[in-house]
Parts: C-alpha cells; structure tokens; sequence
C-alpha cells in the first residue's frame, strides 16, 4: 500500500518538476475564475522531523478540503462550499518548507507574506520554528495561528498577531501532577521523578517545567537525563534512571528514540513503574508500527484520543475520512493541526474580509463552542495573550496498540494501568 | 578592475531600494553573511590549508556573547559583536596553539570534535539559556544602537558591510606576502619553517583573524534571528556548511567564498520554493552531486571554472634589480659553523654517533659517503627538523642546539632538500617572497607588500639563475633542474649566511650542473658559506674547499678533495674490501 | 557494584559494536589515505537494506548476512572505481570534498527514495536479553560485538595469512614501493573499498536488531566511528576496534558513572587528548 503510494508520488512528482512552470500558471488560471483565499502553511517537510510534518500536511489540506467542500459533519465551515461570507471562497494552502530550521522558518514566512500575500500562516510544530516564524508575522501585521507548539514562551510574548489555539506545556505538566496527586489519593505511593529528555528548546523546556512542578507539588526529582537525538544509544542514560529506582519516568521524546527507549528497556528487562511523557515521538504512528504491543503502558498527554469517539461521534466520523484518504489513524498532534486551520477559517469567514486587520479582530472575538471540535475542549477563545484559554489535554495510556483515554478518570475510556506489568508478565 | 569594483559595491548598495521583497533580502543578507563566514574561514581553511571543521564555537560564541550581553544587560549589540570577536579570537588561540601541531587530516577531525564539546558545553549551560536558547529582547525593536529592525534593509547593509570587510581583508591577504606565506604553509611546512618563516605564529594569526570575523557575523546572524540555542548557531551543520560554501566557491581565492556563498544559499533559498513543497530534499541530491563532479574536475572551485579563461599577468615587481656583484670575500680563520658529537639514534640503530665537524666562514665543505651515512640526519639534526639526543651546534655565537628550524634560518642558516620542495599553487616570483629574510618581521608586517630593496633583490636572483621571464608560472611546472635553481635562488633570497644543499646536482642534466656549479662559485665568492652533500665527485672537485667524509654515522675522514680520494678507508668504503 | 559493571558490559559490547562500524573506515583510510566523510551514510544504507530484506521478504537479519555484505562489497568497489579512483592523487581538500558531496549524495538519496520515515525491525530472531548474575546480556548487541570479533579475526588471518592480504598491507605501507614489487595496486585500492565497505554491511546487519535506521541516522554514529579509528591508531585494523572498545567504556562507565549529558563530551576530549599526546593511536606504532 506504501509502495504503491510511493510511486504514484514519485510519477507526479517528477511530471511536477517537468511542468512546475506551467502548472503553477494553470493553478493560477483556475484561482481567477473563483476567487481563493491563500493560507500560507510553514513546516518541517525535510529534515529529521519531515515525518511530523508529512502527516501534519494530510490533517491540514483534509481539514481545508472540509472547509472548501460541502458535508454533512457538524464541523465549523463544513456544510458550506467555500466561506459563505466571502461569496463562496475557498481555502487555497500555500506550502513551505522550513527545514526544522528557524532561520528558514522565519524566510519561507516572510516569502508567503510578501511574495505569496497570504492573509495568514498557520504553523510551524517546533517550537523554536513557531517563535521567529511568528516573529515574521510580526513585523508584517499578518495573523499567525500556531496550533501544536507547547513552549508557554510563545504567547508570553505577548505578540499583537500571535494565536495559539492548543495546550502548552504548563497545561500539559499539569495534568501529570495532577494526575498523580488524584492516584495518590486513590492510594498510590509516588513521590521519585525521573526525567529522560532529547535536548532541544522542546524537551529542555518541558524539563525545566516538570523540575519546577515538583517542588510545588511536593514530588522529588531523583534524575534527570538530558542527551542529544538522535543517540547511538541510551544504555548509560537507563541504567542511571533504574539505578534510583523512581516511582515514575517522565520523557519528552522523538521517535527514534522513544524506539530505542523501548528495545532497550526490554533488554534490561526493566519497565519503571509509570512510563508518563510529553507525545511527540510516542505519538507518530511509526512507533507502534515498528514496537507493536511492546510499545503499551506508555502514558502520554494527549489533546485528542480516537478513544474520545465514545462520547463524541465526530471524532470517528473526521477519522474514517482522514482513514480512507490516507490509510493511516489521525494521531494527536495532526488533530490539532486540523483543528487550527478550521479555527482560521472560521475567523476568516466572520471577519468577512481577508484584511489582516479584520482578521486579528475575528480571531480575538472568536467563539468556537466545543461540540464543534474533535478535540476535548469546552471550545476555542483567545485570552489577551492570544492563548486558547480552554486548551486542555488528557492523559491517554497505549493499551493494545491504542491510545485511550485514562485520565481525569470521569472522561476515562477505560482503567489506567499503573504499575505496568514486568516485561515477563504481559 | 577598481571601477568594476566601484560598480559593484554601488550595485550592492543600491539593491535594496530597488527590490523591497522580505525574500529577496532575505536570501542577499544570507549571501552576505555567509559569504563573510566563508571567507573566514577561507583564511584558515584556504590560504593557510588548515581545514577546520569546528566553525561553529566561533560562530556561537559570536552570536551568544552579543546576545547574553543584550539579554542580561541591554549592552548593545555593536560592542558586543566586539567582544564576541575579541572572545572567539581569544578561545581560537588557545585551542588552536596546541591541535595546530595535528597534521591536516587529524587537525579536521579535532576540530569536529572541539565543535561538538562547544555545543554540549552550551546544551547545559544555563547562564546562557542551555538548551532552551535565548529569544533577544524583542523590546530593542527598531532602535538603531540595538541593531533590531523589523525591516530588512538595515540588517542588509550590516550584512554587506561585513562581507565587505571579509572580502578585503582577503584582497589584502591575497595582494600582500601574507598570502604567499600562507598559501606555502599550506603547501609545506616544513620548507616554509627552512625558510625561516614563524610557521606557528601565522597559523595563529589566521584562526584569530577568522574566528573572529567568523564571530562578528554570528553576532549579526543573532540579532537578525532573533533567537538563538546551540542547535542552530553551535551545530556542525554551520560549520560544514561554511565548509562546502568555501569549498566550491574556490579556496584561497578572493572572490571564490563569496560566489560559493551566492551559489549555495540561492540555491537552496530558492529550490526550496520551487521544490521545497515536494518535501524530499532533492536540492541536496544536486549539491552532493555538484560537490563530487567539482571535486574532480576543478578542485579551486566555481572560482576556478572562472579563472580558466583568464591568464595570470606577469606578477609586476617593485624596485630595480640590484647588483650582485660584490667584492670577493677570502675564507677567514674562523669557523661559522661547528657541530659537536651529534648523536642520533633511531630505536636501536645509531644514525649519528658522535660527529663534529667545523665550516670556515666563506668555505664550500662537501660532504660525502655511501648511502645511509647519515649525511640528511646530520643535516636534520643541525637546522632544526630533528632533535639529536647529544652534542651541540654552534653557528657563530650562537647556541643552535635543539633549535627549532625558522630560528635556525632566521640565526643564518637555511638548507635546500634533497627532494626538491616547491611550493605547489605558488609561483615562482611568490617563491621569493617567501624566501625574503624574516629576522625582525612581525606577522602584521606581512600584510604589507615588501620593501622595494627586497623585491630588487628577489628580481636580481632570478634573473641570476635564469628564472626572471618564468616569474608567473606556477613552479610546479618548471623542469626539474630549474626548480632546483629556483631552490638555489631562494636559498640565496634568505639572506642566509651558511646555506646547506643535500644533492644539488641529483638528477639535474650535465649542463644544468655546470650552471649551478659556476652559481655556487659565484656566490661562493662574494662570502656565502656553503655546506653541500654530494655524491659526483667531479662536481665536488670543482666546488670544495674541503671534504668530509662519513660513513656509518661516523665522520671516517676529513681533507682536500685530493686528499680525501687517496684515504684508504674511503676507498674501502666505497669500493669495498 | 553491579551498576557499575553492568555499564561496563554495555560499554564492552557497544565498543565493539561501534569497533565494527569503525573497520571499513579504518581499513579504507589506511590503504588508500582517504578519510572517508560519508562512511556513515554506507551504514544508513545497509540498515534499509536489512530492513527491507526483512520486511518484504521476510529474511531475518540473521540470515541476511550472505546478501547484504556481498552486495556492499560490490557497492564500496564500484564507488572506488566510479569515483575514488580519480581522486586518489588529488590534494587532500578534493578528497575530502569527494566523499563530503557523497555524504549528502547518498543521504538525500535515501531520502527521496525511502521518505523520512524511520524503520525499525521489531521481532527478529536476535531480540531479548538473557540474565547473567545479577546482569542482563543484551542479544543482539553481544550478537553484534561477536560479529565484530569475527569479523576483525577473519581479516586480521585475511591480512596476515593470505597472498592477496599482505600485499594489501604492502600497499598500505607504501603503494608506490608495493608497485615496483609487482602488486596490482589499483586491485588493492579497489579491493579495501570493497572490503571496508562490506565490513559495513556487517555492521549494518548487527546494527538493524537493535538499532532503527532514518536518512539522516549517519550523523549518530559518524563521529564515533572517526574518534575509534584516530584513538585507536589510523589505518590499523586492531586499532579500529581498541579504539571502539575505548570509547563504548568511556562513553558508557563516565556517563553512568557522573552524567550521561556529557557522555560525548568524555568521549571528544578524550579523543583530543590522545591526538595531542599520542597522535599515532594507542595501537599505532
């Protein structure tokens, strides 16, 4: 089925770079005749990240294809063809490439603003891309929604222009601790952390989180390991961790090495009690492809769940559509991808004009009511700082090769396992 | 060529007012800095051929000093860029002083090491942010002396000023005996150190000089940025980088960085918009590619495939040819040069046991023996390239012993090898300035052309030894015999007082020989001593004053030519029992 | 105690395992005096090729052995023969931008034709640990740092003990005296790419049990594999795998022992320092 895709990829690729000339005029020859919006999309598509940004470009242009096409989903946008308060308009996604690289981040921004004239970005996953791309925006007066970077940086900046409709990782921490206070209650004993984090601005950043949580929630740090990704092995780094014996593991992860993690673990025969991290890797359909069952009991924060279907039908139905076109599941992080771009559009569409500055006012006073979302949230509204003030997240545990949902344990799709089972007992 | 010049720069300057589009700019600041980092490291890399791949800590420390003293205490960021430069100039010193000592290979891969323990260093430090970064105060917004703008074309002109500088700087190199002496570090150490050349002190010189024009555009590159952690200006990724774009550009060249910089940095900005959305990085196929074909096909790079079609000028030549011709000088009393039980011993084997031996002032002393003897050792071991484990060497007053070899040839002694050493890439005019005596020079003195009287002098040697029309060729491609004069004419060019040849005559044709007997006589007879290996016993006859003889590491016999030939145990040496 | 000799037994196989990858460098280096910069991406290589035996053919990496490391041996001659050979006299920059424009040929390369995605083999026959005292032996990483072993005896008897072997070591020595004595040493020069690069198909095979293979994973292991061959001594075959040995035991024991943060640092300034004193290797002579 790869393959197959593969090759149809290769055959039009190569027939693009043939004609890019000449396509690139036909597809400006068939915007005149219905007038398009153009978004401009920033991220990684090479580079060691390309995979994320492969499947955060699927979410994206399905989310634009609900958008610029009618459906019955009950979706912001979806029944209409186009934004009905623009005559019809549709979505037409600009793409660029930022390499992983904030620099490039920052050019390919201000290449869509100026050369593409987009009437906003939406982007860019790292959260060190999102900070000088956003910068772009910035200086240009152009709305930049942000919807999967976690670093709380971002929006302290307090940027005119700067939206973020997802968690960060305050939010996110939070629910660690707070889950851990609530199984404490419920009896448990915790109290060792142990951190094993990659060491970019995203795992140094969330690190430094989880550290200052645990003083405040009265939890013990007994070790934290930091090391650079991708490594040739995280022998030592282990070993150090099952040393002192903690009560639980926190990572913040890519996929590389949350494979590794999990291969090196099995040998050492050795699973931490609770195994709680930060998506990323964990949540790229890669590593339960690669790790299959082995890769259960991993506890990670999520913002959305296939397992949330239960209660919300719209989750399954957005899926079996994002199933068929791309023959994978949605996974956490592409859910919020999609769902920023409908929060875009929708405050395109209210603000009934693509001015930047109608926009920006669209976007402060948007309203987007929860139902309407696959995501867990009571909705979508900006705070001043242009943070989504009802981003949450929950806690999902991997079990049977899925994510479901375990924590708060009213939203509970099934019992969180904790502590997982040796190696030997599963 | 200045009027080009001026129409470039005004071209450059005027870009900006013309084109008003974020991405062009964007791509020209990119070019700029780049370029600027790439001549930089064209310095060390290039001219002085010491390939370094840790650019990165001087890029990173560049942009971190500017940016922590920004951050921490709003200290602008011109001074700063200073004082990252001062800094990274500092740490280059300190760690190149002593991986300057790797040969080239290892000398690279130091370097690649030196760079990834600067990023795990900054990964956990947090006075500088660690591994989250630092995000620069954005509240410094559009004020001049925080050098932050919103627009682009301030940060252009930064950018194109300080490539202006790097590319100067290279011309400066490139038009003064810097360059020379640095492109013959590059080609041979060990001839440049006989030359009398403070090899160590320049090297010095040309990673301070870069790292810290590589630091001041890390500087900028921050503050254009914005944001900075050590994934992206302490990464290996900038530094080989740097490396490509210095590298298919056309190294120790002028311009070559900078259009390596303009090729690379279009290229990937702007196949990122026509390819980029396919997400498979075929751009990079193409570099890869591109690198591979120019690596074989013209290694100087785009430079190269410039210059092809253009000649090289005759290298014009300051000051009128000098005479010569001095008054004759007969041997004096003294001795100039006198070697006492030098020992030498390779493993188990004695290459030298316990020589001596003493040179007149204005003698031509032959030394002689089977292979083997030990004449190089002896040779090595007296100016400086190899260590004797006993004895002294004296030459004058002066202490030679254990002497390194630029002190030894700046003291007045310089030796020609036995293998003629050219420098490859010079030419031979470029030869002899790098040959021109260098007692009293200080390393800035070389950014100056040479006295009008030095140059009159280099002129009237090659004229001397016939090589004055062949000045612009490169002295690869001179025949074997006349890059033995060329060796000669340097030799003479240092001013030296005693001059040691090993085998001038070796493999030179009949005629060639006669040539260079009557040069060395000549000289011979204005006052140069002269201390020559030789195995033709006719040209011996024709030269020495007297002769040594040695065999085994011993010296067997000393005397006449006459004399020497009539010695029994010369005889059996060479003929056998 | 045990913690400590645990990390040690990590460090012993993981010194191998990175001794292993470190050979073909070591070997090619040596005869032909060209480092190669993209050594690495040959791993990468041969880590999809594992992979896809694996995956659509459903050869276990254990059998994949007689595939890959023939196939590699004829990958590294033709690159020699396409590409080294003319570079082979050439001033050191070209070599070094040769197998630099390599590196990035053959990475995006991989790239373009396997995507960014990372594969990983999950269930092969090397898999899971056995417990050793109060100790676990991983498998497939006392499988690979075997492979090293043979692998390094059957080239040191290769070089010592065949015809073909000692005027590869002549050639090493001295291409041009070896010449004169009437070694075919273009053959040599072919031959140690062959070798070096079927020493990493080896590596490739071992690796792809434990380890997962992307288009940019090179960068994991290039570095080690430079520091093993210049700790150990450049262009000795032994040294390869001391300096692998070394580098496993400093990277593993100092990182468990004061921090795994700065596990590379330890490596790279020992690394440094043996150049500075010992510029030779500590096997070099």
């Amino acid at each position: 089925m790869r393959m197959m895709n593969r090759r149809q990829f290769l055959k039009s690729a190569g027939a693009g770079l043939l004609a890019a000339g000449s396509l690139d005029r036909l597809a400006r020859l068939a915007s005149a005749q219905q007038e398009t919006i153009p978004i401009g999309v920033v991220y990684p598509l090479t580079g060691s990240l390309a995979r994320i940004g492969a499947s955060i470009k699927n979410a994206i242009e399905l989310a634009t294809d609900i958008v610029n096409t009618p459906s019955d989903l009950d979706l912001p946008l979806a029944r209409d063809a186009g934004l009905p308060r623009l005559r019809g308009a549709r979505l037409r996604l600009v793409w660029a490439d930022s390499k992983g690289d904030p620099a490039t981040g920052r050019a390919e921004a201000e290449r869509l603003i100026e050369g593409e004239r987009v009437a906003a970005v939406i982007g860019s996953y790292q959260s060190a891309v999102t900070a000088t791309a956003s910068l772009a925006a910035e200086a240009k007066g152009i709305p930049f929604l942000n919807p999967e970077s976690s670093s709380p940086r971002l929006t302290d900046r307090n940027f005119a222009w700067f939206f973020r409709t997802g968690p960060h990782d305050i939010t996110f921490t939070k629910l660690f601790y707070d889950m851990m206070d609530d199984l404490k209650q419920r009896g448990r004993a915790i109290s060792r952390v142990a951190i094993l984090s990659e060491d970019t601005e995203f795992g140094a950043t969330a690190t430094g989180v989880e550290e200052g949580f645990a003083q405040r929630y009265g939890y013990n740090v007994v070790a934290r390991e930091l090391y650079t990704s991708p490594p040739a092995s995280l022998d030592a780094e282990l070993l150090r961790i099952r040393r002192v014996n903690p009560d639980v593991v926190f990572g913040q992860n890519y996929l590389v090495d949350a494979v590794l993690i999990i291969r090196s673990l099995k040998e050492m025969r050795w699973f931490p009690p609770a195994f709680v991290v930060h998506d990323a890797g964990w949540v790229v359909p890669d590593y339960l492809q690669t790790v299959g069952n082995d890769g259960n009991y991993i506890i990670t924060r999520v913002s959305w769940a296939l397992g949330m279907s239960g209660r919300k039908p719209l989750v399954a139905r957005v899926n079996s559509l994002y199933r068929q076109r791309y023959g994978t599941d949605m996974d956490e992080t592409n859910a919020r991808s999609f769902t920023g771009l409908l929060a875009l559009a929708t405050a395109i569409n209210q603000a009934g004009s693509t001015r930047a500055e109608a926009i920006r006012g669209a976007l402060h006073d948007l309203r987007i009511p929860g139902r309407q979302l696959i995501m867990p949230w009571a909705g979508i509204e900006f705070d001043a700082h242009g943070q989504n003030k009802h981003a949450a997240g929950l806690m999902a545990q991997i079990l049977n090769k899925e994510y479901k949902v375990v924590w708060p344990f009213d939203l509970a799709e099934t019992d969180l396992v904790w502590p997982a089972p040796a190696w030997e007992r599963r | 060529m200045t009027l080009q010049a001026v129409l470039l720069a005004a071209a450059l300057v005027a870009f900006p007012f013309v084109v008003h589009s974020s991405f062009h700019l964007n791509a020209a600041i990119l070019v700029f800095l780049f370029g600027a980092v790439a001549q930089a490291w064209n310095i060390l890399g290039g001219y002085a051929g010491q390939l370094s791949f840790g650019h990165s800590v001087f890029f990173g420390i560049g942009a971190y000093t500017s940016s922590v003293l920004l951050w921490r205490y709003a200290f602008t960021p011109w001074g700063g860029a200073l004082a990252g430069a001062f800094l990274a100039a500092t740490v280059s010193l300190i760690v190149g002083s002593p991986t300057f000592r790797l040969r080239r290979h290892f000398f690279a891969l130091a370097t690649l090491a030196l760079g990834e323990i600067a990023r795990i260093t900054f990964l956990n430090w947090t006075y500088v942010g660690a591994a989250i970064g630092l995000y620069l105060p954005l509240q410094y917004r559009n004020i001049g002396t925080y050098m932050m703008w919103d627009g682009k074309r301030p940060y252009y002109m930064v950018a194109l000023g300080l490539c202006a500088l790097a590319v100067a700087l290279a011309a400066l190199i490139d038009r003064t005996r810097m360059g020379p002496y640095l492109r013959a570090i590059n080609a041979d150490e060990d001839a440049a150190r006989a030359l009398g050349l403070h090899v160590l002190r320049y090297k010095q010189w040309a990673i301070a000089t870069s790292a810290a024009l590589t630091a001041l555009a890390g500087s900028v590159y921050a503050q254009y940025v914005l944001y900075i952690d050590p994934y992206n200006v302490m990464t290996a990724r900038i530094s080989l980088l740097v490396v490509v774009i210095a590298l298919i550009g056309g190294r120790a060249t002028v311009w070559g960085p900078a259009l390596g910089a303009v090729f690379i940095v279009l290229l990937s900005e702007y196949s990122r918009t026509v390819l980029g959305h396919l997400g498979e990085g075929y751009d990079f196929i193409v570099f890869g590619a591109a690198i591979m074909a120019l690596s074989l096909y013209e290694p100087r790079g785009l430079y190269g495939l410039v210059r092809r079609v253009r000649s090289r000028p005759l290298p014009q030549i300051a000051g009128a040819a000098q005479d010569l011709i001095g008054p004759p000088s007969p041997v004096a009393a003294e001795a100039v040069l006198s070697i006492e039980d030098i020992s030498k011993r390779f493993g188990g084997i004695a290459a030298l046991d316990r020589v001596g031996l003493s040179v007149r002032r204005g003698e031509v002393v032959c030394l002689i023996g089977p292979n083997g003897a030990g004449k190089s050792t002896l040779f090595d071991c007296i100016t400086g390239f190899q260590r004797p484990d006993a004895g002294a060497v004296r030459l004058r007053d002066a202490s030679l012993t254990g002497a390194p070899a630029h002190r030894v040839a700046l003291l007045g002694m310089v030796r020609a090898f036995q293998l003629v050493r050219v420098f490859s890439d010079l030419t031979v005019w470029e030869h002899m300035l790098v040959a021109q005596p260098h007692r009293n020079e200080s390393v800035w003195a070389a950014l100056r052309r040479s006295a009008p009287r030095v140059e009159g002098q280099g002129q009237a040697l090659l004229q001397f030894v016939g090589l004055l029309d062949s000045r612009g060729i490169l002295a690869d491609e001179l025949s074997y015999g006349q890059q033995k004069l060329l060796a000669f004419a340097m030799a003479l060019m240092s001013g030296a007082e005693v001059i040691l040849l090993d085998e001038p005559t070796a493999g030179v044709s009949p005629q060639m020989t006669q040539q260079l007997i009557g040069h060395i006589r000549e000289m011979n007879r204005q006052g140069r001593t002269f201390v020559i290996i030789e195995h033709n016993m006719a040209v011996v006859d024709a030269l020495a004053h007297r002769v040594y003889f040695m065999a085994d590491g011993h010296i067997l016999a000393e005397g006449t030519p006459e004399q020497i030939r009539g010695d029994p145990q010369v005889l059996e040496a060479y003929y056998g029992r | 105690m045990d913690f400590v000799l645990q990390a040690a037994l990590n460090g012993v196989l993981l010194g191998l395992v990175y001794g292993l990858v470190a050979l073909g460098l070591s070997l090619i280096w040596g005869v032909t005096d060209i480092v190669n910069l993209a050594h690495a991406e040959y791993l990468m290589l041969g880590m999809y090729a594992t992979y896809w035996l694996w995956a659509l053919a459903h050869i276990d990496p254990l059998y994949a052995i007689p595939l890959v490391v023939p196939a590699f041996f004829l990958f590294g001659y033709v690159t020699y023969r396409v590409l080294i050979r003319r570079i082979l006299s050439a001033p050191m920059v070209s070599q070094i931008f040769a197998t630099f424009g390599l590196l990035f040929f053959l990475r995006y390369s991989a790239f373009a034709a396997f995507g960014p995605n990372v594969r990983g083999i999950w269930g092969s026959r090397l898999e899971g640990s056995v417990p050793l005292g109060g100790l676990v032996l991983s498998l497939p990483k006392g499988a690979a740092a075997l492979a090293a072993l043979c692998t390094f005896a059957g080239l040191w008897l290769f070089l010592n003990r065949t015809r073909t072997g000692k005027a590869l070591q002549a050639t090493a020595q001295d291409h041009r005296v070896a010449q004169t004595l009437g070694i075919d040493t273009e053959q040599m020069f072919a031959l140690s790419w062959g070798i070096g690069i079927g020493a990493v198909g080896v590596a490739a095979v071992f690796l792809s049990p434990f380890y997962q293979t992307s288009p940019a994973i090179g960068d994991a292991f290039l570095l080690l594999a430079f520091s093993s061959v210049v700790l150990g001594g450049f262009g000795t075959v032994s040294g390869a795998l001391v300096g692998g040995l070394c580098i496993g035991l400093v990277e593993n024991v100092l990182g468990a022992l004061i921090a795994p943060t700065f596990k590379l640092l330890f490596v790279f300034v020992v690394f440094i320092a043996v150049l500075l004193v010992r510029p030779a290797g500590l096997v070099g002579k």
